[in-house]
């Protein structure tokens, strides 16, 4: 009860945040130079039609009112019409939103899997090889830029082993997606009890969210292995193991609950980073997800399209920051809420 | 106090050398360092900081952290069967090492807030030792975590079982950590100032505390401590430590009244006294550095007696009066000073 009154405070005090990106995105769309109608026009529409379209699109009103006219659209669910794919921007996002976040969710997944352990063991054991391994990871995985790791994983898995698909996007060409129930394909390939298609959607998964892992394993397993050390060395630590406690029990119920809190913080950080990410892994690997279709928008200076999709991830990083910051407070008793 | 000093020991520490192999060198942190604690008793251990004291009840449960390790001696302990032999805790196996901590021996530490896991109610910290190292089942822990903390004058203790450890005093912590401590009935209790960062009326609660856990249980308890009025008010005997050696051991009355040892009389003469005003008298100069240790007598760089010998050769220590023991090369000398000056 008291939590769900916490959320709820949480969410009221995000709507002048939310408020503020409206106003960011509308803003920057603005003064970023490029004009959309003359694009979608072309190069042979006469000077009425062009003018006539920019009415159509409010574009020949005053800035401010155009702002008050697309707050009001929001507000009655309306993101506006695409330029480019002359499809409502809120029908347009939620098409794509399963392919971006089916990479997301596992590439995430598969980082926090591995880096936490890695990051655990490598405290537990400080100086072994796999506290190296970790190290190598850390550092390769922070300082290597997202394109060059997908262009190496390329190169080796598809290039010279030729075990996986390249840039194809999520199904080779000749397969149809499997019938729609959550947009993303392995799950929906699953339900539909579709083997071939579900291995085809995870073999294009896997380069994708292997170069996405990757960059996001580094800061989660270096961080884990900082706070576990911590933990490790803390006085709460000591008196267990004065008191006879077995170490098992010492390491994994009190060192690392405790060392986990923080990195539940940064892993949202990450994911914020991971959807920064995606727009160059999904022009490497064709995705057809939001980063391909927010860098499209934004080439074409599609402004309704632009402003959706920055709305759209800044309520995604604000729901995600919630998540972590409840999941904290169930489990950090010094949390006030 | 008479059958006390010919009570059973408990623990014997003899020549416990402990180094610390840091990057600069060897620190040998504990040099030849002796001390003997009786069943019952409550031995204080004082000396500055940084004069080894934590590190010798690190030594003596077996909890030191890398780069530090026990390079010689002996740590006898007799334990709870009476055992005449006794065992040598540096040269125990982890595994059983592992079991003698908690049961046999328990350590108190300072900032008892600290010391209790933040994330885990304070019931559930002390159930936890009951249910892994006396096997209890919930509903046993449960009632025997309630009545530990009623020994330890913890008020509604149903209650406060619940409490989490930023909800409590520091006092109240270090009744939990106490509870924790003796909650498997240990022959040996180590308190490593366990009431810095108290206020004076906790303070006086606590080592009552630790009293009656004495009386109770009939366990010795080694209390660390650099308060000489804190020493005098609990305990029945007081080693001196010094840059990791022991300087003089002396029942607590002889302590004060006949003190012999030159780092005593420094100690004593620092000693801030109610109700009286003017400058400290400190002792001049600083403890030594413990990679390049002086020769001799580790005290002699800052001591107004010392003279050749002092530079040459390390003092044996010597018995001269009932359980009164000083390692000092003047002795005599001292005491003559000492005597005139008073
Ligand atoms: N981890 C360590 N590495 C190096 N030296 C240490 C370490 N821990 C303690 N020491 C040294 O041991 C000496 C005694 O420390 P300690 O036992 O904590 O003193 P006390 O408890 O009497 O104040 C200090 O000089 C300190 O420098
Ligand atoms: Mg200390």
């Amino acid at each position: 009860m008291r939590m769900l009154r916490y959320i709820l405070r949480r969410l009221l005090f995000l709507v002048p945040v939310v408020l503020g990106s409206i106003f960011i995105a509308f803003l920057l769309t603005r003064v970023v130079p490029g004009n959309p109608i003359e694009r979608v026009a072309g190069p042979y529409a006469s000077e009425e039609r062009v003018l006539e379209m920019k009415a159509e699109a409010n574009l020949d009103k005053p800035i401010p009112q155009q702002f008050l006219i697309y707050v009001n659209d929001l507000l009655h669910g309306d993101m506006g019409m695409s330029y480019t794919t002359a499809q409502p921007v809120g029908k347009d996002l939620k098409e794509r939103f399963p392919a971006s976040f089916e990479l997301v969710m596992f590439a995430i997944g598969l980082a926090i899997v591995l880096a936490i352990p890695l990051g655990v063991v490598s405290a537990v054991k400080r100086g072994s090889w796999i506290d190296h391994v970790a190290r190598v990871i850390a550092v390769a995985g922070v300082s290597a830029p997202i394109f060059w790791i997908a262009m190496v994983l390329l190169s080796i898995f598809y290039g010279k082993l030729g075990w996986l698909p390249g840039s194809q996007g999520r199904l080779p060409i000749i397969m149809s997606p499997p019938p729609h129930v959550t947009g993303m394909y392995t799950i929906d390939a699953l339900l539909a009890g579709d083997p071939v298609t579900f291995k085809e959607a995870l073999r294009a998964l896997i380069l994708p969210v292997l170069t996405l892992a990757l960059v996001s394993m580094a800061p989660i397993a270096r961080m884990t292995r900082a706070t576990m050390i911590d933990a490790l060395d803390s006085d709460y630590v000591r008196t267990a193991t004065s008191l006879g406690i077995p170490r098992r029990t010492v390491v994994m119920k009190h060192a690392f609950k405790n060392a986990i809190i923080p990195v539940l913080t940064l892993i949202a950080g990450v994911i914020g980073y991971a959807i920064g990410g995606e727009v160059l892994i999904e022009l490497i690997f064709s995705w057809p997800g939001l980063g391909l279709y927010s860098y499209n928008a934004i080439m074409s200076a599609d402004f309704p399209a632009v402003q959706g999709f920055i709305i759209l991830a800044t309520c995604l990083y604000i729901l995600i920051y919630l998540i972590v910051d409840v999941i904290t407070a169930l489990l950090d008793p010094r949390v006030e809420y | 106090m008479a059958e006390k000093m010919t009570a059973a020991p408990l623990l014997r520490v003899e020549n416990l050398q402990t180094s610390f192999f840091t990057r600069r060198g060897v620190a040998k942190v504990l040099d030849g360092f002796d001390l003997e604690l009786r069943r019952g008793e409550i031995l204080g251990l004082v000396g500055e900081s940084g004069s080894g004291k934590s590190v010798t009840g690190y030594s003596i449960i077996g909890l030191l952290k890398h780069p530090g390790k026990i390079v010689g001696g002996e740590i006898r302990f007799y334990g709870s069967k009476g055992d005449q032999q006794g065992i040598d805790l540096v040269t125990l196996p982890a595994k059983q090492m592992a079991e003698v901590r908690g049961k046999e021996i328990a350590m108190i530490f300072q900032n008892p807030r600290s010391c209790l896991d933040p994330l885990m109610s304070v019931g559930d910290q002390i159930m936890e030792v009951l249910k892994y190292r006396r096997g209890m089942s919930k509903s046993e822990a449960r009632a025997e975590c309630i009545r530990l903390l009623k020994t330890v004058h913890i008020p509604e203790p149903e209650r406060r079982m619940n409490a989490y450890p930023h909800q409590l005093s520091g006092g109240m912590a270090q009744r939990v950590m106490i509870a924790m401590a003796i909650s498997c009935a240990p022959t040996l209790l180590i308190a490593d100032e366990p009431t810095t960062g108290l206020d004076v009326t906790t303070e006086h609660q606590i080592l009552e505390l630790l009293r009656e856990m004495r009386d109770v249980t009939g366990a010795g308890i080694i209390l660390i401590t650099h308060d000489l009025n804190m020493a005098a008010e609990v305990c029945d005997r007081i080693t001196v430590m010094y840059a990791g050696n022991t300087a003089e051991t002396a029942p607590v009355e002889t302590f004060f009244s006949a003190p012999r040892h030159p780092y005593t009389l420094g100690l004593l003469a620092s000693r801030p006294r109610l109700g009286e005003e003017g400058d400290i008298p400190t002792i001049p100069g600083n403890v030594p550095d413990l990679i390049q240790r002086p020769t001799g007598c580790p005290f002699h760089p800052r001591c107004r007696w010392a003279t050749e010998i002092c530079a040459a050769q390390e003092p044996e220590p010597r018995v001269i009066g009932e359980g009164h023991v000083v390692a000092c090369h003047h002795t005599e000398v001292v005491a003559r000073d000492v005597i005139a000056a008073d």
